[in-house]
């Protein structure tokens, strides 16, 4: 576990420089990243299945963005699109396609349903986010630019 | 002031700000607010992913539209960060036009990295995200090795494919054979977590993600582009590999 989390942060950083963030910013994010995926070892210890646990990621990550979106006056979405990679599911897409090359219905249904579940969870989670992020705007009268 | 200049540099700085990643709501609002700022009114911005268009009626009356053609897309987070900076600042000074253009093409010259650090972030993605999907650290290595020969295809490949679906396609048929190379010469040993490494480094994963968001706040056609675009590359990237897997022999390696 300790290792995943490794990865995800090395993962995440790898992700900053692809799309050339620098400096400081690519460490927070590969810190995001890291943290995000915390959150989704955590929340998977008390609710089954992976849609809730994706879903609290997704919020955290989400919300982990625009804090630092205001702390470095820069937008959202950088942070948000390089921490919140290790919530894709690669893993699920690759087993998708082998369960369609090795005609292993199983594997294909299963891994099939679990990307979508995953893609729609983590959108959500956005969601949230975002129309929260929008009301606190409203409320508070400030300007998010 | 010359406004059609004016509304120019300012789909200049927008036209800049989608190639390099920006929502396209974000986009809207900096050109609405631009544009506000030199008291232009009446003006209706319209994106999508491969086009900006803007009408507004300057403050001497003359109505001025202009539209942007949007083919390119290279996602780069500095710039982004700049350019957003140089809308608030523009919205906040209001400078005359030849100061926002130099201003401009100071943020487009800003110094990209040095090519091997896109290599060293092509490596960590890939050998990361080997190892984040229950890869041994052989396996990490090896698909680090994958990560930069699939990025220095990507470069070589985009200079002559123009079409992303059929380079995807390639890259990830070519990545899997060179997978299936490795582990014959006996780098590697499970080539399903190298392979998945080499995917997220292509994988529209948060394209996708951020097109429902966007169908969901409201920008259903950029929306629907974005979700169309991403599942057929997610596709093509599956094609690409299992093409790989059944000319080497369907998985039994």
């Amino acid at each position: 576990m300790i290792i995943q989390t490794a990865a995800a942060f090395l993962g995440s950083i790898g992700f900053a420089i692809f799309f050339k963030m620098k400096g400081r910013q690519i460490v927070l994010a590969g810190i995001g990243g890291a943290v995000t995926w915390v959150v989704y070892l955590f929340m998977q210890h008390f609710v089954e299945g992976y849609f809730v646990p994706y879903l609290a990621a997704a919020i955290f990550v989400g919300i982990y963005a625009e804090i630092m979106a205001r702390v470095n006056k820069a937008p959202a979405t950088i942070f948000l699109t390089a921490s919140a990679v290790p919530l894709i599911p690669g893993g699920s897409l690759y087993y998708t396609m082998l369960g369609l090359v090795e005609k292993n219905e199983a594997l294909f249904a299963e891994s099939g349903v679990a990307a979508l579940t995953i893609a729609l969870a983590i959108s959500l989670g956005f969601v949230v986010v975002a129309l929260t992020n929008k009301y606190i705007n409203i409320f508070m009268k400030r300007t998010s630019h | 002031m010359d406004y059609s200049k004016l509304l120019q540099v300012i789909l200049d700085i927008a036209e800049e700000m989608l190639v390099c990643g920006a929502e396209v709501s974000r986009v809207e609002d900096s050109i609405e607010r631009m544009c506000g700022a030199y008291n232009c009114t009446r003006v209706n911005a319209f994106i999508i992913t491969s086009n900006i268009q803007v009408t507004m009626e300057d403050p001497d009356g003359n109505i001025v539209t202009q539209i942007r053609r949007i083919i390119r897309s290279d996602v780069n987070f500095d710039k982004l960060d700049y350019l957003n900076d140089l809308s608030r600042y523009i919205c906040r000074e209001r400078p005359d036009v030849p100061i926002i253009r130099e201003k401009f093409d100071n943020v487009m010259s800003r110094r990209d990295y040095p090519t091997w650090i896109a290599y060293l972030g092509a490596a960590l993605i890939a050998g990361g995200f080997a190892v984040f999907f229950g890869g041994s650290f052989e396996d990490g290595g090896a698909s680090a090795v994958l990560g930069v020969v699939m990025l220095a295809m990507i470069k070589f490949m985009s200079r002559y494919e123009k079409n992303q679906l059929a380079m995807m396609f390639i890259i990830s048929f070519l990545s899997g054979l060179f997978t299936i190379l490795m582990m014959t010469t006996g780098l590697g040993e499970h080539k399903d977590k190298i392979m998945i490494g080499g995917i997220m480094l292509l994988i529209p994963g948060i394209a996708m993600t951020n097109s429902v968001r966007d169908m969901l706040t409201g920008d259903i056609v950029t929306g629907t582009l974005r979700l169309t675009n991403s599942l057929l590359q997610a596709a093509a990237i599956a094609c690409g590999f299992a093409l790989s897997l059944m000319v080497t022999g369907g998985g039994a390696l």
